[in-house]
């Protein structure tokens, strides 16, 4: 019995020590644990990640920034155009025909007659008449419709006694009536003056009734009543004065002769055609360029009612290439069209264009000009025209040239580079390990296009280059018998960038950028090709970076 | 018994908050199952009656279970990521934290007590039992995929992968009614066992779909998301307006429980043969049954089931406008689609769950009457996914006094739960503590399960029944013995 005792006291003897013992590892088993994430001093994270970077389809609509004066053009067949446009505006109306401001100003005394009949009867009439000489110099002016126009008058009279003043204009009219206004100033001591502004805005002046010449004469009649304040005297010193100023003077329209007169720029205007020039680039040194059908339009506008003598001075390009090319086949002179009487305020429009059936110009394209120079004369009122004028303020003579360039024809062999200077840093992006740039693209233009980069030092040698190896950016599709392409074509490019590259290129002073274009080349004779508004190119960036961050905690 | 209902909640509560989520998987009871002396071990499987002619658990103090899983953080696990980087000092590698995880990985907690149970024999082959019991289990998943994301990135080795980001928030309240009975058939050799319950289910959060996807396209990068998700909420208690409000809740009345009107069933069934002297077999699966969930019903669906949506990059035209705003309206503009196609509507619609069917498939092997070594294969299921164990375990009566059970368990990502059963009994008096993961205290470092169960029980007629069960036995061989010569 005992002994069985003994034993079930031994069982819970070695219990209890297993207990302590397994406790005792228990809690040496959490120091060193705690001890072992103490003693953590670094964190490394080699993460990879790939996200795609753009996604789009790109037109040449979307790819050429079009602005007002470059533009694209769809026409039936859907066939792009680019369309260089340019306006070459005359002097406006407005510019050289203007009205000052028209100021009359005179004195009226009472004779001895006049002053005894005041005594006498207690009033007397004073009836006074002047010409305002009314228009521009140089110019003769037979009549005007003001739109803006003001009468500032301001009488002062040193007569003692009550003056009442009627000015008629007769010359002045609207809705049947001449202009006509009463100024009433009755004696008041220390203050006998009078100033008041009436609007004339939409009468019709004329100016050919009223004086010796026919023309810029404005006919004034006073009538002044003199009414007595008794007590007061009169004497010979005595005097009204008048100011009549017409201010603004806007009008809509004004007849008469203006004179004759070059309206035109003397400066020749320039049009740049950037499609054959990237910005910040040499330019195109190489390659043979044609279009099969490009136009040149000139519309001429013009709303002066006056005659016109008008001719093209210079009408050329200027390529890097080949220097300055005159263009042939415009009209000389140029027959513009003049509004008559009964089309007052009408634009009149004709228009020439130059093609390759009457011109030169398909082969002026192909030497890839750079730039349309052009300069126009426009003379009004030539020697010989003896016709009256009408003008408004904005009558002008436009010319608007529109270079119609057709995305139907050949390009080969273009070579465009770039300079670009750069200052590669690569201390934000030292944890990076290597990047691959996947660069997938679907083509539907029938052109291949290359691009290179290449990192150059301070002493021009070559450290690398983007694409390795060499190939082209995109490749045209096949083009079948109906000019459309056949399917387009698709390519994946990866552009690895790792840690040996970067440090092989750290230190680039520049990068030339250097890219070739061709239209389709099947290996035969190179066909024309069309760029139609359907095509495009569909491109997919995205990019795979592997970094490597090592980043000491304590 | 409402304070202790209310001092369960809140436990419940401040663990869900603390994310240490309670806990369904391991409902362990896998020591349990083998502790004849304990009558609570009807719940693993209602063929295996106590060695109690009689037993009477206490109200509310007879079992109180508390358990806490996880299949993927253990010290270790951490310590794993930790390399020697010279003699005294380590580089922490981010890039193996991934492997600390699953594909689908968990933190649960499961918490439950029996609010009434007792059972009696029925002459000598028939045994029937009243249980009711409050359970809670509160289940969070989270997807081991996202930490290789995170880690590693999307690129590399892991371009063209499908990353699955599927969080998955589960939680469960309800109280079960239930009625067994078991009886011995040919010549006591085997037993069945049946449980009816009636459930009357309190508050739910469930996780029907969590789809949840995101993939790279090796040739593009293009970035694909794909997502269909839904989650019902219920509650008896009051109407609710989010998840949150679940969670909220934080007192439970008597009132509460008999009013609701989420009710279900669920059968528990169970065997256990004696196929020798030294052999026995059993098996039993639990929890086949639903709960309907009629009131203050909260679902959030997906408004696009299933929509995926491919960021493919930005477009040129959009971003590089003229007045430069177009990198912010793109962003606006991606976030519109990602908010028009991934959208989550509100419902309210009822639904049905089950309650984590299980089932156990055991063998011991009978070294005596009082000694025998278990073999216990346990499974139970969730959202499709079946989550295995294997338990070894040595089971002893010491002596009257004193029986003790002690287990190891292996579950995936878990290879060190021992576990550890003690009863003492006197008289009809009897205290037990079970825990299927005791080696937390001795390997602490390796420890990703907690889990304890303990109570007071009325255990009558323990001794007679034992003594005279052999007698029967010795009787029966005797006889056979005679009979063969």
């Amino acid at each position: 019995m005992i002994k069985k005792n003994m034993n079930r006291n031994l069982k819970y003897v070695f219990l209890i020590t297993a207990l302590f013992f397994g406790l005792s590892g228990c809690i040496r088993d959490l120091e060193e644990s705690l001890d072992k994430i103490n003693r953590v001093s670094n964190v490394k994270w080699s993460p990879e990640f790939a996200v795609p970077l753009v996604s789009s389809k790109l037109t040449l609509g979307d790819i050429l920034k079009q602005t007002p004066n470059a533009f694209i053009r769809i026409d039936s067949d859907n066939l792009i155009h680019i369309v260089y446009r340019d306006e070459v505006v005359s002097l406006l109306a407005k510019d050289f025909a203007k009205f000052n401001a028209q100021k009359f100003s005179g004195n009226i005394n009472l004779s001895p007659m006049q002053m005894s009949e005041l005594t006498t009867n207690g009033s007397t009439r004073i009836n006074f008449s002047t010409i305002f000489n009314f228009g521009i110099q140089d110019m003769e002016i037979d009549s005007v419709i003001m739109k803006a126009c003001a009468l500032a008058t301001k009488i002062t009279s040193t007569l003692q006694h009550d003056v009442e003043i009627k000015l008629s204009l007769p010359g002045i009219r609207k809705d049947g009536t001449s202009f006509s206004a009463t100024f009433n100033i009755p004696y008041n001591p220390g203050n006998n003056t009078l100033s008041r502004n009436i609007s004339l805005s939409g009468w019709h002046f004329d100016l050919t009734q009223s004086g010796d010449k026919q023309f810029s004469q404005l006919l004034a009649n006073f009538e002044i009543t003199v009414t007595e304040v008794s007590g007061n005297g009169v004497s010979a010193s005595d005097e009204i004065a008048f100011n009549a100023d017409f201010l603004y003077n806007e009008y809509e329209v004004m007849f008469g002769y203006v004179g004759e007169k070059q309206i035109a720029s003397s400066i020749p205007d320039t049009m740049v055609f950037n499609i054959f020039t990237a910005s910040n680039t040499s330019g195109a040194t190489t390659g043979t360029f044609s279009i099969s059908d490009p136009r040149i339009k000139v519309i001429m506008t013009n709303s002066y009612g006056v005659p016109i003598s008008a001719e093209i001075v210079e009408f050329s390009t200027l390529s890097t290439r080949n220097g300055k090319t005159q263009l042939t086949g415009y009209p000389d002179p140029l027959v513009v069209p003049v509004p008559s009487r009964s089309q007052i305020g009408q634009t009149l429009r004709d228009s020439f264009t130059l093609n390759k059936g009457n011109s030169n110009i398909s082969s002026i394209l192909s030497n890839i000009p750079d730039k349309l120079i052009y300069q126009t004369g426009i003379l009004i009122n030539p020697p010989g025209t003896t016709e009256r004028n009408f003008i408004l303020p904005t009558s002008n003579v436009t010319f608007t040239v529109d270079v119609d360039i057709p995305l139907h024809g050949t390009a080969d062999g273009f070579v465009l580079e770039q300079t670009q200077p750069i200052d590669l840093d690569f201390e934000d992006i030292e944890e990076l390990e290597s990047a691959t740039i996947r660069l997938y693209t679907e083509n539907e233009f029938p052109m291949d296009v290359g691009l290179q980069i290449y990192f150059v030092d301070n002493s021009n040698l070559v450290l690398d280059s983007l694409i390795q190896p060499y190939q082209l950016f995109l490749q045209s599709p096949v083009v079948g018998a109906s000019g459309r392409i056949e399917q387009k074509t698709s390519k994946t490019m990866d552009f690895v960038i790792n840690r040996a590259r970067l440090d092989k290129i750290q230190n680039t002073d520049h990068v030339l950028i250097k890219g070739t274009l061709n239209t389709f080349k099947p290996g035969g004779p190179q066909p024309d090709v069309k760029f139609f508004s359907d095509y495009g190119i569909y491109v997919k960036l995205g990019v795979q970076a592997k970094a490597t961050i090592n980043q000491k905690v304590r | 018994m409402q304070k202790m209902i209310k001092t369960l909640r809140r436990h419940a509560c401040l663990m869900s908050l603390c994310l240490l989520a309670p806990v369904v998987y391991g409902q362990s009871n896998l020591t349990l199952y083998n502790m004849k002396t304990i009558p609570q071990r009807i719940h693993t499987n209602p063929a295996r009656m106590s060695d109690a002619k009689n037993f009477l658990g206490l109200p509310a103090i007879s079992s109180q279970y508390f358990g806490f899983g996880n299949n993927a953080l253990s010290i270790n696990s951490v310590l794993g990521v930790m390399e020697p980087n010279g003699s005294d000092s380590f580089t922490m590698n981010v890039n193996k934290i991934g492997d600390i995880f699953s594909k689908s990985n968990f933190i649960s907690v499961e918490q439950s007590f029996d609010i009434l149970s007792f059972g009696f024999r029925i002459k000598k082959k028939s045994y029937f039992y009243v249980t009711s019991t409050l359970s809670q289990n509160l289940r969070i998943t989270y997807p081991g995929d996202l930490f290789d994301l995170i880690t590693d990135g999307n690129g590399g080795k892991n371009i063209n992968r499908t990353f699955d980001l599927a969080f998955g928030l589960d939680f469960l309240q309800y109280v079960d009614f239930g009625v067994g009975f078991s009886r011995k058939f040919m010549d006591e050799k085997l037993i069945i066992g049946a449980r009816y319950r009636y459930l009357k289910g309190l508050n739910i959060i469930n996780t029907e779909r969590n789809l949840l996807t995101f993939k790279t396209n090796p040739d593009t990068y293009d970035l694909t998301v794909t997502s269909d998700i839904k989650i019902n909420a219920s509650s008896s208690l009051a109407p609710i307006d989010s998840l949150e409000a679940i969670l909220n809740q934080t007192e439970i009345s008597i009132n509460d429980v008999l009013n609701s009107n989420n009710t279900g069933y669920a059968l528990d069934f169970g065997i256990d043969y004696k196929m020798s002297k030294r052999i026995n077999l059993s098996a039993s699966v639990k929890n086949l049954g639903k709960i309907n969930w009629n009131t203050n019903t909260f679902n959030i669906v997906s408004e696009n089931p299933g929509a995926s949506y491919t960021y493919r990059g930005i477009e040129i035209k959009d971003v590089f406008n003229e007045d430069g705003s177009g990198f912010e309206e793109s962003g606006q503009k991606l976030a519109d689609t990602l908010k028009e196609r991934f959208n989550l509507i509100e419902t309210r619609t009822t639904f049905a769950t089950g309650i984590f069917a299980e089932f156990y498939i055991g063998g011991n092997f009978n070294f005596s009457r009082d000694h025998n070594a278990g073999l216990l294969v346990y499974g139970n299921f969730y959202q499709s996914q079946l989550n295995p164990a294997l338990t070894l375990s040595l089971n002893s009566k010491l002596t009257n006094l004193l029986a003790f059970s002690a287990s190891y368990t292996l579950m995936p990502g878990s290879y060190a739960n021992a576990g550890l059963g003690v009863t003492l009994n006197g008289g009809p008096f009897q205290i037990y503590v079970v825990s299927d993961n005791v080696g937390g205290l001795l390997k602490p470092n390796d420890v990703k399960n907690l889990n304890i169960r303990a109570g007071f029980n009325l255990a009558m007629q323990r001794k007679d029944l034992e003594a005279k069960a052999e007698r029967e036995a010795e009787k029966a061989k005797r006889k056979a013995e005679k009979k063969a010569s």
